[in-house]
């Protein structure tokens, strides 16, 4: 049924991916916390055609920095919000396990994926900071090699509850005055194996009875993304809990050139582990009508904030042919991308009617069906649930 | 300390998602999940210019002789995703999630209140509820078993940080300054800095208040330290007590605790759940509630009912037959997952059954469906309108939370034949004259 596609997406956080974005005079108002930025670009992006669109989160405020936008929303109750909004969009919130119940991200990510009719995923994050231990007040802070540890046991313990209810458990049966068959429902309390420090330490192995109290999602399980930095080395935590748990693998730090090795490294990860994942390159770009103009807008954002990170600077046609020479799909290593745009309010408008339609001419963004869900649009099989009994053929 | 005759009514829709009273076996019953039910129910309380739209909260399936209970309505999404995804589709309607003290940390939920209630522009609310049962603690990491008193002073605490998080950026904090490249003006926005009992916690918010200052807090304990609480506290109590006498009794309580505690009778909106029936006579609306009663409780609910009242189980009992000859057993509980099973008073609730199967010779099912279900408010739409003004007028109330019979559709006649009767009496908005929850509920912030 599902053949892999190459996934086209956006982010749309703040005013963009460059720091000084919100300091363009075109940049859109962010003052008022009221989503509508947001709202505006994801609007946009499904206009155009796109797949996914992510929404970047942290639970604490950053510290302050010079010409830096700081403070934002709930980036899991914005994706809400936009689902009704949007009607063939995937929304990819981040959401960070280290801090957080399982059990609530477990049944705020299906609830998304209700109020978007199947076109939930998240993009699972750690919190190392000392702001956000401090903020929550249970735990100190841990070193990334063991929240990320930690993040892949929670993975595990939200899509088993994710998967608690059979699709088929509601049953609604007047002869028996039964609304929920009880064999359909499962317990998911096997422990979760997770290296623990000990008391005031950092949370460690723990258990969740189940079952959720959300009935299973439309898409079954929401698509799970990680994002990987491309030096991040073979050992690392993060990158073994991308391989073992990731549909979505987010390549970030480098140019498309640049992210080749690490795409071998990733898919050789999942490949020891017996999975296939989706690998796909998170890029910053800076569009214009021709290479000059580009560069001079890449210079005009790094003058009101220079971070350091890799774009691709240059022209729409530019980008559609480094995208279609990497795609897996002639030879390359690369099964989509996440585009973030510099400038939401100026790479966004180029990204729809620029690079979308050569995009489309060359096959790497097909048109959503009716109805599609975000599973359907990445290629991904609707998983059954793990508690499903085999079928029983009457 | 009685109010002034005349004073308008408040209103809300509660989307109920666990429990007997939701007939689900009704043809014209929808989905409890999809969000088009949700929708439907919340735009209908829009158009009935409903002050806000109200979700509970439940975080295990209950259990009923060590089993999952098949019974009832159960399965529902997550409440603060749900009303986020309905701020996209309301303008006015306030939208009122409960969550638990005890199963979630200060910092995340006030920020996930927070964004509601900016997403929104300014009408989010929180039921604070102290659910502490080890039962309901087996999903959740940290476990959460608390003693009763600590659930009151953990949930003050809680609420308090909360707060304190909800005031931290000052007004002026976004500066959004793009020449100066200053967003924030970090001299407003303040640190929290909290220690207590409960909590340990060091924070700064992300996000600036909303348009109505903060979210609405509403309690529903009922318990000596879960109104002391409330009165104290909350802005509105859901309140259990839907009967008139019950109602004065509780208002001039809650009253009394309130102004004890420094605020003004009025700073308190009571508001108990209340379920109706209507028909194009007395005698039409009775027969129609009779009806729905057993659709509520089915033989096998009736039984999983009085087992909960006995404690022990009653499998072989006919639900057509009489109540059970044996007595009520303490000790470890049949039904696990229910508030009610831990408060009742065995011995005074199976009298009570006993009394009324025998006074008016009810079977088993009949007494069960008198006891667990009966409707407030049974009658023409004239006749529940003028019954609802008169709680008001008599201080047993400030208006009630609807508890419809059928999703997604049961609010639609309460709408459709009630509430222009409210309005021709002059006791309810016409159109709302307020954007935010706080402002439908004539809150100060």
């Amino acid at each position: 049924m599902t053949t892999p596609t190459y996934a086209v997406g956006t982010a749309l956080d703040g005013a963009g991916d460059a720091p000084g974005a919100w300091r363009l005079p075109t940049a859109p108002d962010l003052t008022a916390f009221d989503g509508r930025a947001a709202r505006d670009a994801a609007l946009l992006a499904e206009a155009a055609g796109l797949v996914f669109a992510t929404l970047d989160d942290a639970l604490a405020l950053p510290e302050p920095a010079p010409g830096r936008l700081r403070g934002r929303l709930d980036a899991l109750a914005t994706a809400c919000w936009l689902g009704p909004q949007t009607s063939r969009l995937g929304l990819l919130p981040t959401v960070t396990l280290t801090h957080t119940e399982p059990f609530h991200v477990s049944t705020a990510t299906a609830t998304l994926d209700l109020v978007s009719e199947g076109r939930a995923g998240v993009v699972v994050d750690v919190s190392t900071d000392a702001a956000s231990a401090a903020a929550i007040g249970r735990r100190a802070p841990a070193p990334a090699d063991l929240v990320w540890a930690q993040a892949e046991d929670v993975v595990e313990a939200v899509a088993r509850l994710w998967d608690s209810w059979e699709d088929d458990a509601v049953v609604r049966d007047v002869a028996t005055s039964r609304f929920v068959d009880r064999e359909r429902l499962h317990h998911v309390d096997a422990p979760v194996r997770a290296a623990d420090p000990g008391p005031g330490g950092p949370t460690g192995a723990f258990t969740v009875r189940g079952p959720s109290i959300v009935p299973r999602p439309p898409q079954g399980r929401p698509v799970v993304a990680v994002r990987v930095p491309v030096a991040t080395p073979a050992g690392a935590a993060r990158l073994r809990t991308a391989a073992l748990r990731a549909d979505l693998v987010l390549l970030t730090g480098a140019d498309l050139a640049g992210t080749r090795e690490a795409a071998q490294r990733v898919r050789a990860a999942a490949a020891g582990l017996g999975r296939e994942v989706r690998v796909l390159a998170s890029l910053r770009v800076v569009l214009g009508d021709d290479d000059t103009a580009a560069r001079g807008r890449a210079e005009e954002l790094d003058a009101l904030g220079a971070d350091g990170v890799p774009a691709f600077v240059g022209t729409a046609a530019g980008l559609a042919a480094q995208l279609e020479r990497t795609s897996a799909a002639v030879g390359g290593w690369l099964d989509g991308v996440e585009l973030r745009p510099a400038a939401l309010a100026e790479d966004l408008p180029r990204i729809a009617r620029d690079l979308a339609p050569r995009l489309a001419a060359s096959g790497l963004l097909a048109t959503a069906g009716p109805g599609a869900t975000l599973r359907d649009r990445l290629g991904l099989a609707r998983p059954a649930s793990r508690y499903a009994r085999a079928a029983v053929s009457s | 300390m009685s109010a002034p005759a005349g004073r308008p009514l408040h209103l809300a829709a509660f989307f109920q998602g666990v429990n007997h009273t939701t007939v689900w076996s009704d043809p014209a019953a929808g989905s409890q999940v999809a969000f088009s039910s949700f929708a439907h129910m919340a735009r209908t309380a829009e158009r009935g210019t409903f002050d806000f739209f109200f979700l509970a909260e439940g975080l295990r399936l209950r259990e009923q002789k060590g089993l999952i209970h098949e019974l009832d309505v159960v399965g529902r999404p997550e409440s603060i995703a749900v009303l986020s995804a309905l701020a996209a589709v309301t303008t006015h309607l306030g939208l009122a999630a409960t969550m638990s003290t005890t199963f979630n940390e200060p910092y995340e939920l006030a920020r996930r209140f927070a964004t509601l209630d900016l997403l929104s522009g300014g009408r989010a609310g929180w039921n604070v509820v102290t659910s502490s049962d080890a039962f309901t603690g087996e999903n959740f990491r940290r476990g959460g078993y608390l003693q009763h008193h600590e659930r009151y002073s953990r949930a003050a605490e809680f609420t308090e940080l909360a707060r304190a998080l909800w005031a931290s950026w000052e007004p002026g904090a976004v500066l959004g300054d793009r020449a100066l490249g200053r967003f924030l003006d970090d001299a407003r926005v303040h640190e929290v800095v909290h220690s207590g009992p409960q909590f340990d916690v060091r924070a700064r918010a992300t996000l600036p208040p909303s348009p109505q200052g903060r979210p609405v807090v509403i309690q529903a304990g009922d318990s000596e330290e879960g109104r002391d609480f409330a009165a104290s506290t909350a802005d509105v109590i859901f309140s259990r007590h839907s009967t008139l006498e019950a109602g004065r009794a509780f208002v001039a309580d809650v009253r009394g605790r309130a102004v004890r505690s420094g605020r003004r009778a009025g700073d308190v909106k009571v508001l108990p759940a209340v379920s109706w029936v209507l028909g194009a006579s007395a005698r039409e609306a009775a027969e129609r509630a009779e009806q729905i009663r057993f659709q509520q409780v089915t033989p096998a609910t009736a039984i999983a009912f009085a087992e909960q009242v006995w404690n022990r189980d009653l499998s072989d009992c006919d639900p057509d037959g009489p109540l059970p000859d044996v007595e009520p057993v303490e000790g470890e509980l049949l039904s696990q997952g229910r508030a009610a099973s831990r408060r009742i008073d065995r011995a005074a609730v199976s009298a009570q059954w006993r009394e009324l199967s025998r006074t008016r010779g009810l079977t088993l099912r009949e007494t069960a469906a008198e006891m667990s279900s009966h409707q407030s408010f049974v009658g023409t739409p004239e006749q529940v309108a003028d019954e609802m003004i008169a709680f008001v007028d008599a201080d047993a109330c400030d208006g009630f939370v609807l508890t419809p019979h059928l999703n997604p559709h049961g609010l639609d006649d309460f709408v459709d034949e009630v509430v222009p009767l409210l309005r021709e009496r002059g006791r309810f908005r016409t159109e709302y004259t307020s954007t935010t929850l706080r402002g439908h509920l004539g809150l100060e912030g």
